[in-house]
């Protein structure tokens, strides 16, 4: 799974929310969540799988951490988009102009 | 309704950031209706796209851009009002899907144009070939 499916889902992007604040067991994020724990878990196996997080033993649980690096592609993909278009609405401004 | 299963409103009252999203909006010197034929005419939309822009602005019609020496990007007219506003999906072979929003609003003597292109949820549907 690529970043931007892995973002496409409202319940994983709020998952990063709650990551970013720091790292965090399926348990104890499933407590934030109206989801089951088990439906947590599948979550987070698609972030792990888009590389968006680390998994740490910790006892008998793994905790998750947040991959900030990966993030970026999406600051990345703003920031292109946001260039082509203000250099086609330059563009079109000296055309109509 | 089952209760155990979450529904796809179960997250309703957290808050949840949208997909990525790119907006601007710009003032120009053009009457809507005049600005409009710029937005939705092929060869006028090639100069300012900066490539070579075709669209079909109806329903469904295609949306293809292709800028010197970038994959082409590809898509489909999914709304039109036509004089105000567009909004089509593409994507390139490679890329994420995007949609974009043109809108057109009268401004004084003007328009006020905005623009808006964010990343859209998709699946990858496999049709299988129907054989005869």
């Amino acid at each position: 799974m690529d970043v931007f499916s892995a973002l496409s889902d409202p319940t994983r992007r709020e998952l990063i929310r709650n990551l970013a604040e720091g790292p965090a067991t399926a348990t104890q994020l499933s407590r934030q969540f109206p989801i089951s724990r088990q439906a947590i878990t599948k979550h987070l196996a698609a972030l792990d799988e888009a590389g968006l997080v680390d998994r740490n033993a910790s006892g008998r649980e793994i905790r998750y951490s947040l991959r900030t690096e990966r993030l970026d592609e999406v600051s990345l993909w703003v920031a292109e988009v946001g260039a082509s278009w203000d250099q086609r609405l330059a563009k079109l401004k000296d055309q109509i102009s | 309704m089952v209760a155990d299963q979450p529904t796809p409103n179960a997250t309703e009252g957290l808050h949840v950031n949208p997909l990525p999203k790119v907006e601007r909006s710009l003032h120009l010197d053009r009457a809507p209706a005049e600005l409009w034929e710029h937005l939705v005419r092929g060869e006028m939309a090639s100069v300012w796209m900066g490539g070579e822009m075709t669209i079909a602005p109806r329903l469904g019609g295609p949306v293809s851009l292709t800028v010197g020496g970038r994959p082409p990007v590809f898509g489909t007219v999914e709304e039109i009002l036509p004089g105000r506003s567009i909004t089509w999906t593409w994507r390139t072979a490679e890329s994420e899907p995007t949609q974009v929003v043109l809108n057109i609003e009268a401004d004084g003597e003007g328009s006020l144009l905005k623009v808006s292109e964010e990343l859209i949820p998709y699946e990858i549907v496999i049709i299988p070939p129907v054989l005869n």
